[in-house]
């Protein structure tokens, strides 16, 4: 009979999905790829090749040579190809997070999809049932709690914000789903702009800050597809919460940045007139954006919003932070967006 | 020898805050609701969470307006109370007792703007679905040992 304490611990249930790794990857074989994400080495290590198509095709842009001495480390196995059977979920769906020995633990799909990161030991573990069960939201933003997690003990913060750019830099795009976060980076990313994340990135504040890029994915609603067409090689065929969901890379690999200094902060929001418009916002309402649009992607443990906080107080008293009407003139909106950024960075933001 | 006035207290394990400018922001991670403070009330948090007492917040924040501490008593106490009643801060009954009793309100100085509390409760859903559950090496559920006041015995 197990103990209460051996069937809940955390320490448990990681020891168990490394059991399955292990047995996974005897069965499978191992394959390797390797991602530097903000300046650290990403080694997903996957049993068998059917979870590698679905969970790095959005990370491609970040893809770089194998590295002996990674940074982090995530064992990604399934149960289907591998033959293994996935072990029995320990706990109910949720998050689960153990100050002491660094841990979190998260459940969902009723203990089919189980994923796990030590922090001291830099190894994080995903394990499905099946590649195909891997979600198409989970697709275009593949291993965000994991990632969330690992880099907020570095002091880099998962940002619900767009994030697009040019020579001078990025200005970042902050507001929940339906601000219109999307379809002004698409529209800067097909007329030429930089292009760092549409839904979700890295904020590095100090010393200067920095925007870190985690996806080449966008996702496009019904509404913005009248007016913006990305090329058919960008298309995935997936969709989520009634968005269409494109991958940028390869198609637009040289626009995609993986780091830019954050210059300005735009809060959009649907504007419902004929010219976009940008009026200045005060660093308060800029921080209250900032800090509740990223808690509300959730699985947050509570201990960390305290470096958030200081992270997004720091980013606002830097650059200047603007509202932004957005029109119907998608095709000014590009420029006028680049003017901002010379500006910025010619008015002394940091960088 | 005289006894130390009581102070407010404000749970660290569940009340983050962080002002910018003149404006806090002040987030309850049990509920998910957060709120914004303005006007004098960004002055006034800062000074609680410093573990100020009543007298002392009084003087302080009279000397930061330029007015008198008479003059901006009821709308510090009402201020008091509503932070109280969201749960973002425990007063003991003795500063409780003194805050309900303070006579009616004189003209304000011009420089005194009004402490504000704005709620928010658009996070309060989310987190109520995706809580993060803490476990410890005994593993979960567990029952946390309550995280009372100093004075709350």
């Amino acid at each position: 009979m197990i103990a209460k304490e051996e069937a809940t611990s955390l320490a448990a249930t990681f020891a168990q999905l490394q059991r399955f790794y292990t047995a996974a990857e005897a069965h499978a074989g191992r394959h390797e790829r390797f991602y530097q994400i903000a300046g650290q080495v990403l080694c997903l290590r996957f049993a068998g090749s059917a979870l590698a198509l679905v969970v790095t095709r959005a990370l491609a842009h970040l893809a770089t040579s194998a590295s002996a001495t990674p940074d982090l480390t995530i064992c990604l196995a399934e149960s289907q190809q591998s033959g293994v059977a996935l072990p029995a979920a320990r706990l109910p769906d949720g998050f689960y997070h153990d100050a002491d020995e660094q841990r979190y633990c998260s459940y969902y799909a009723n203990g089919s999809w189980q994923e796990m990161i030590t922090m001291p030991a830099r190894v994080g573990i995903v394990a499905l049932d099946a590649a195909a069960h891997y979600p198409a939201y989970a697709q275009a933003a593949p291993l965000r709690n994991l990632l969330t997690w690992w880099f907020a003990a570095q002091g880099l913060y998962g940002l619900h914000a767009a994030a697009i750019g040019t020579a001078a830099g990025a200005a970042l795009l902050v507001g929940n789903g339906g601000a219109g976060k999307s379809t002004t980076a698409v529209a800067a990313l097909l007329q030429g702009l930089s292009y760092v994340g549409d839904d979700f990135c890295l904020l590095a504040a100090d010393p200067t800050p920095q925007v870190h890029s985690l996806y080449c994915s966008g996702k496009l609603c019904h509404d913005s597809r009248q007016w913006l067409t990305p090329p058919a090689s960008t298309v995935t065929g997936l969709c989520a919460e009634e968005k269409v969901i494109y991958q940028w890379y390869p198609a637009f690999a040289p626009q995609l940045a993986a780091t830019l200094p954050v210059r300005a902060l735009l809060l959009p929001q649907v504007g419902g007139g004929a010219a976009s418009h940008l009026w200045p916002a005060t660093s308060a309402t800029a921080f209250t954006a900032l800090v509740t649009t990223a808690l509300r992607l959730g699985a947050w443990p509570t201990r960390f919003p305290h470096g958030l906080l200081a992270a997004a107080k720091r980013l606002v008293g830097q650059i200047p932070c603007y509202h932004l009407a957005l029109g119907a003139d998608c095709a000014a909106l590009p420029p006028m967006l680049s003017d901002l950024l010379t500006r910025a960075a010619l008015e002394g933001a940091p960088g | 020898m005289s006894e130390a006035a009581p102070q407010p207290y404000i749970d660290p394990t569940r009340i983050i805050s962080e002002t910018v400018d003149e404006e806090t922001l002040v987030i309850d991670a049990h509920t998910g609701a957060y709120y914004v403070l303005r006007g004098s009330g960004a002055v006034i948090w800062q000074l609680l969470s410093q573990g100020s007492a009543l007298p002392l917040l009084l003087q302080q924040v009279a000397q930061h307006y330029g007015g008198a501490v008479v003059d901006l008593q009821p709308a510090v106490a009402r201020f008091l109370q509503e932070l109280q009643q969201a749960e973002l801060i425990t007063l003991p009954a003795a500063m409780l007792a003194a805050v309900t009793t303070i006579a009616p309100a004189r003209p304000l100085p011009t420089t005194f703007a009004p402490p504000e509390l704005h709620r928010f409760t658009d996070m309060h859903d989310l987190l109520l679905i995706d809580p993060i559950h803490e476990v410890t090496a005994s593993g979960w559920p567990f029952t946390p040992a309550k995280a009372g006041a100093p004075y709350d015995r």
